[in-house]
């Protein structure tokens, strides 16, 4: 398995490590979070039968966190890049 | 106590050895040093780079040389310097970056050997999962990748010539791999 | 026999040993071929029945001539002998016989195989229960298998490397040298990977021609202008097992010489030419299985290639032009040909003889002819295995009588040559070269391909036979003995599916796979079925092509290097000072330090822990996690990642803090030292180190990306040492260079950065883990080996020690620290008395979580220390807590022994634990109940800081 780091290009699955689901980076700060939301952030996850966004760390590598777009039926891998961007993307600062 | 000193003492004995045409020596005589660029602090460190030693910024995977400094690309948010060293270089980076990088010396993390000679791309197949193909991977290109499930970085400084880099604490495991590596490629094309 | 011609090397022989007997071949032989040059016949026994065997093919599909080559440990059973090279001193052995080959006492079984049917095993082992474990399972054993592992580690080494090219060509055939020539000439990096020694492929075993010139020479030539190409390598060799995921090809090379044995190559290609040929299958017609029936075109293997012909007097039945070619061949070297049936024409066998060989068959007419090999053709079976390992089903062709490649196939994959059904020589070629120069196309080559090589179509009509039907049994699968009449009774009994009817008849298992089989069998059920093959459909494969050795995936894992050791930098001088060390994940840590008179291992701890309680000790913790973190923003950073507070720690002071997980349960526990406005260094368990540095970079990129903090991992640029005990400020005294280490001027829990012995840098932390007066020092790593002579010379007169790993968990029992057995992913900072530490005010990771109503329940489980009632016993950990006089079943248990040591100090055992409302029940007596152990003691519930409650001496 190769994962196209868009910062160093084609890289060997062994570098990686995996995580899960890019939604772990939705997480709900604050304390008015309730324990509900906190919850579903952490344990509640889609299984989606296609495409798949879910989070690697280039262990062996720069560091970098990355998202990968992976289809689970396929495996074909559609997307990379730095979770850092699709972070901030989604609205996550400070 | 003033009648003790300290003494460093290099990671693998200062190992300098011949296996074929092949040469694995240790060079003891280098500092790394990370810089980690503050957020939008990039200009700044490139200046500081360049104005102290002429070091332009490297792209990912390179390495940019000025004399006997070079600036290797760690991180979408790191450099690692390499040079001689001595606490001067390392007095000179802490003094040129004040402010604008926070500086952490890593010299004592790595363990840092020199490979050397013909056929080394050859023999590196069975150890470096990097295409080291000259097209991908020319003189002045860096890595950090994986040998034998242990931290690497791997730099090309000549077409035959290599530093590999490795956590000081495996730095046996380390020589051990490579060693194998090269008998093993010399046993399998002799005099390659 | 030997026969002209061949490309073997006939100037030079080589010696080799079959069965104990020296015998003679000739460079460019394989054992088969060598063998048969010897005129042996019998190689092997069958799976099941013991059948004599003899060699069926020339390559990995071979079913019969499974060897064992080598002795004692480097011994390799099943081994094809058909692809073995031959070297010099060759030792091979055959197998699966009881007694020598040629008297098989286990072909016992081939009497009995009326009883020994498909499926035999299921039903007749039933009954009586009782002897499945005694005498079945123990008998079946012992007979089942093929060869015989050494049951020694494997001498030999395994190497794993990694290629990268533009384009991988699979197989070296016409189609694969074509393709390779193509790619080599547009100027693609290109990998050319061929099972055998010699590149070729068919063009070696048939009187073809190319470009004009006969096929093997065109070959040998081609493949001496490709490994001239710099960016084409030429693998012979190197088999290709499996294709994974993007591009990511499996392949294994067999080293000749010297080097590792093998060597696995995990090969990243853009794009890959599947040109793995075709393989030829059987008929089926009655007893067919003696040694001389063979394949066809592997008659004319060892013609054409190897100069051997399997016998003076050579018969020939096909269903097709291409086995016709073996008469015409055969008699083009002055070989006779018994007979040439044809099953176009309404030829066939109807019975042989010939116990340990074939003497005669007898054909439709009932004609008998005398005969020592009959070579068969049923018709080619395209190489689709690879293109199935991303579940790509072959589809079934009329024309060819034939699967060929369907489905999806992997990414980048495409198939040429008779692998994809192109069964005649100059298509093939235009094919290949049209397939290459399509890929240099897309992959933007720039020079051109140059023009296909020439060769004429050979005829290659074929009209499918399967089995001729009569008296005795016709083999289908020669390997695990499954005939006609196997897959009938299978279909019989309502196994019907291929899926089914494979695993009811072990059709096409084992080593072989089915290779010359599968079809054979499909056709077979088909036609019991009453419907096409078709619709019958096929089994699909999965990686290894042909078996991978286990050694080969270890590659250099093994033994003390199935992973990185990493030492200490006082490692030496531990080692010679008595250490014996323990593996603490990836490190190796001092345990204790034996000295002359020391009894045990209990000795030296004990003597160890009283040092650091009344003198000095030092240990080396640079196993420690340490992270230096830094920037504008780390302060804000750590007080989201601790649950405790650390917005207010002050430079030039460090502060425990506690990691949780986002689900509330402590994760990991350190301390964080503030060494300069915008930096700490924090400190991690030594397991944790690489997980919580990767969940703080989670944090830092994906949670808050724009806070500006930097982390870099500096356990291996430090060399730390505690050193405690009442005496380490006088030893530290005089390490320390020119600074005041009073209590006031460098109070518990103060760092700073200073330096030692007149000028090497160093960070000083005051923290203690045994609860004594203590520090850690770190100095740089190849400072740490001198530190530690240094410290040990500087604390002569107060009579330093060092200690292990072992006193260090002895110390923070008897302290009531918490450490891994009691932080197990279980527990809460509640249980550990932590819970006021969590702030509220904040939402720090885990800190939401934690509130869950049974994380905070006011019977929950909680730290206690305990001590036996009986001071003499000594305390196991496991053991659960009982009320006295309550059942010991789980309703009742109220939490268990967590941690026990002896303590020196006390002169008891010693233990920690998790108790029901323990706080809240001091002073009274437990069952401590460990039914494992068998014990059940009464111990008594107590502060869990067994020594120094109130930490007077850490504050001294």
């Amino acid at each position: 398995m190769i994962i196209n780091h868009p910062l160093l290009g084609p890289r060997d699955a062994s570098e990686f490590v995996y995580k899960g689901d890019v939604a772990l980076i939705d997480r709900p700060d604050g304390m008015e979070t309730s324990l509900d939301e906190m919850h579903d952030y952490l344990h509640l996850r889609d299984n989606p039968a296609g495409e798949h966004q879910e989070l690697w760390y280039h262990e062996q590598g720069d560091r970098s966190w990355l998202v990968v777009t992976r289809n689970t039926l396929t495996h074909e891998i559609t997307n990379v890049t730095l979770a850092r961007d699709v972070a901030r993307a989604r609205g996550r600062s400070r | 106590m003033a009648e003790i000193t300290l003494t460093s003492i290099p990671c693998l004995g200062g190992v300098d050895l011949r296996i074929g045409a092949i040469r694995v020596l240790e060079r003891d005589d280098l500092a790394l040093i990370s810089v980690a660029v503050p957020q939008e602090g990039e200009a700044a460190v490139a200046d500081a780079l360049r104005s102290t030693w002429d070091l332009p910024m490297p792209a990912p995977q390179r390495v940019s040389t000025a004399g006997d400094r070079s600036a290797l690309w760690g991180a979408p948010d790191q450099v690692l310097l390499l040079g001689p060293r001595s606490t001067e270089w390392e007095g000179e980076v802490a003094a040129a970056l004040d402010g604008k990088g926070y500086v952490t010396d890593q010299t004592h993390a790595w363990a840092i050997l020199e490979v050397r000679g013909p056929g080394i791309q050859a023999a590196f197949e069975r150890l470096v999962p990097l295409d080291l193909d000259p097209e991908m991977f020319p003189p002045g290109a860096a890595a950090r990748t994986a040998l034998e499930h242990m931290a690497a970085i791997v730099l090309r400084l000549e077409a035959e010539r290599f530093l590999l880099l490795s956590a000081s604490s495996t730095a046996q495991s380390f020589l051990h791999a490579v060693t194998t590596t090269l008998t093993w490629y010399e046993e399998i094309a002799p005099g390659a | 026999m030997r026969v002209a011609g061949g490309l073997i090397d006939r100037s030079r022989t080589v010696k080799f040993q079959w069965n104990e007997r020296w015998m003679t071949g000739h460079p460019g032989d394989t054992l088969a071929s060598a063998l048969l040059a010897n005129d042996i016949r019998l190689v092997g026994r069958s799976f099941k029945y013991h059948r004599p065997r003899g060699i069926f093919s020339a390559g990995a599909e071979e079913p019969n001539a499974l060897v064992e080559l080598g002795k004692g440990a480097a011994r390799e059973p099943n081994t094809r002998a058909t692809q073995v090279e031959l070297t010099s001193g060759l030792y091979a052995t055959s197998q699966n016989h009881r007694g020598t080959l040629g008297w098989d006492w286990l072909a016992l079984n081939d009497a009995l195989a009326p009883f020994l049917s498909a499926g035999f095993y299921y039903k007749t082992f039933m009954w009586p229960k009782a002897f499945w474990e005694r005498i079945y399972e123990p008998t079946i054993r012992a007979a089942a298998g093929l060869g015989r592992l050494s049951g020694a580690p494997d001498p030999d080494s395994y190497a794993h490397g990694v290629l990268h090219c533009d384009l991988l060509v699979i197989g070296a055939g016409p189609a694969g040298l074509a393709a390779a020539l193509a790619g080599g000439r547009a100027g693609l990096r290109v990998v050319l990977a061929d099972e055998d020694f010699q590149p070729g492929g068919r063009l070696n075993a048939e009187q073809f021609e190319v470009d004009g010139q006969p096929g093997a020479t065109w070959a040998a030539e081609t493949a001496r202008l490709l490994a001239e190409m710099p960016r084409v390598r030429v693998m012979p060799r190197t088999i290709v097992f499996g294709v994974y995921d993007h591009g990511t090809y499996g392949a294994l090379e067999r080293t000749t010489g010297g080097g590792p044995r093998q060597t696995l190559w995990k090969i990243h290609a853009k794009r890959a030419l599947l040109a793995a040929g075709a393989t030829e299958r059987s008929i089926a017609f009655p007893q067919n299985d003696r040694p001389g029936i063979m394949l066809a075109g592997a008659v004319r293997t060892y013609l054409n290639r190897f100069g051997v012909a399997p016998a003076g007097r050579v018969a020939v039945l096909t269903n097709n032009d291409d086995g016709l070619r073996t008469a015409a061949d055969l008699r083009a070297r002055g070989i006779e040909v018994a007979a040439t049936i044809d099953t176009r024409e309404g030829g066939a066998v109807v019975a042989t003889r010939g116990r340990q060989g074939l003497r005669e068959i007898t054909l439709a007419s009932g004609k008998r002819v005398r005969t020592e090999c009959l070579a068969v053709s049923g018709g080619w079976s395209p190489n689709v295995h690879l293109t199935c390992h991303h579940r790509g089903r072959p589809v079934w062709r009329d024309d060819l009588a034939a699967f060929v490649p369907g489905g999806a196939l992997p990414p980048g994959l495409s198939v040429i040559g008779a692998a994809a059904g192109t069964m005649t020589l100059a298509a093939t070629l235009r094919e290949a070269h049209l397939a290459a120069s399509t890929v240099a196309e897309a992959l933007g080559a720039t020079q051109g391909v140059g023009d296909p090589p020439r060769a004429s179509d050979e005829s290659a009509a074929i009209t499918a036979f399967w089995h001729v039907k009569g008296q005795g049994r016709a083999w289908v699968d020669l390997q695990n003995d499954v005939t006609t009449k196997d897959i009938a009774q299978s279909h019989l009994e309502g196994f019907r599916a291929v899926e089914h009817v494979k695993r009811y008849t072990t059709l096409g298992m084992a080593t072989d796979q089915g290779k010359t089989s599968n079809v054979l069998g499909l056709a077979i059920l088909a036609d019991v079925a009453g419907q096409s093959i078709e619709q019958t459909g096929t089994t699909i494969f999965r990686p290894p092509y042909t078996p991978v050795a286990i050694g080969a995936f270890a590659g250099r894992a093994r033994g003390k290097e199935f992973r990185p050791t990493r030492l200490t930098p006082s490692h030496n001088w531990a080692a010679e000072n008595g250490a014996d060390f323990v593996e603490t994940g990836l490190w190796l840590r001092a345990q204790w330090f034996r000295r002359p008179g020391e009894a045990g291992w209990r000795d030296s701890v004990d003597r160890e822990v009283r040092t650091v309680r009344s003198g000095v000790g030092i240990c080396d913790v640079t196993t420690l996690g340490k992270i230096d973190i830094k920037g504008r923003d780390a302060a804000e950073f750590l007080d989201r990642v601790y649950a405790n507070a650390f917005l207010k720690l002050a430079v030039g002071k460090t502060r425990y803090g506690l990691m949780l997980r986002e689900d509330g349960f402590v994760y990991d526990d350190g301390t964080t030292a503030r060494l300069g406005e915008h930096h700490y260094v924090m400190t991690t368990t030594t397991a944790n180190a690489g997980l919580v540095f990767q969940n703080l970079e989670f944090a830092r990129q994906c949670l808050w990306p724009d806070l500006d903090v930097h982390l870099v991992s500096v356990t291996d640029a430090w060399a730390q040492f505690a050193v405690a005990g009442p005496r380490s400020r006088a030893l530290l005294s005089r390490v320390v260079d020119g600074r005041d280490l009073s209590n006031e001027a460098f109070p518990f829990m103060a760092c700073t950065k200073c330096t030692v012995f007149g000028g090497t840098p160093a960070r000083l932390f005051r923290i203690s883990f045994s609860g004594e007066l203590a520090y850690e020092i770190a100095v740089p790593t190849r400072f740490g080996d001198s530190m530690i002579r240094a410290l040990m010379a500087a604390g002569e007169d107060l009579e330093v020690a060092p200690y292990g790993t072992e006193a260090l968990g002895v110390l923070r029992i008897e302290k009531g620290h918490a450490a891994g057995n009691e932080i197990n992913g279980q527990t809460t900072a509640r249980m550990l008395g932590l819970g006021g530490m969590v702030s509220k005010k904040k939402s720090a990771i885990g800190a939401k979580l934690s509130e869950r109503e049974e994380m905070v329940r006011e019977d929950g489980l909680s730290l206690v220390g305990l001590r036996p009632v009986n001071r003499a016993e000594m305390l196991t950990a496991g053991a659960h807590f009982l009320a006295p006089g309550d059942p010991a079943d789980m309703a009742h248990d109220q939490g268990w022994m967590t941690s026990v040591a002896y303590s020196p100090e006390l002169g008891h055992s010693i233990g920690l634990g998790f108790l029901k409302r323990g706080t809240e029940r001091m002073g009274e007596t437990v069952r401590a109940y460990s039914p494992v152990r068998g014990e059940d003691r009464l111990v008594e519930v107590r502060s869990p800081h067994h020594i120094d409650p109130e930490g007077v001496r850490q504050r001294g």
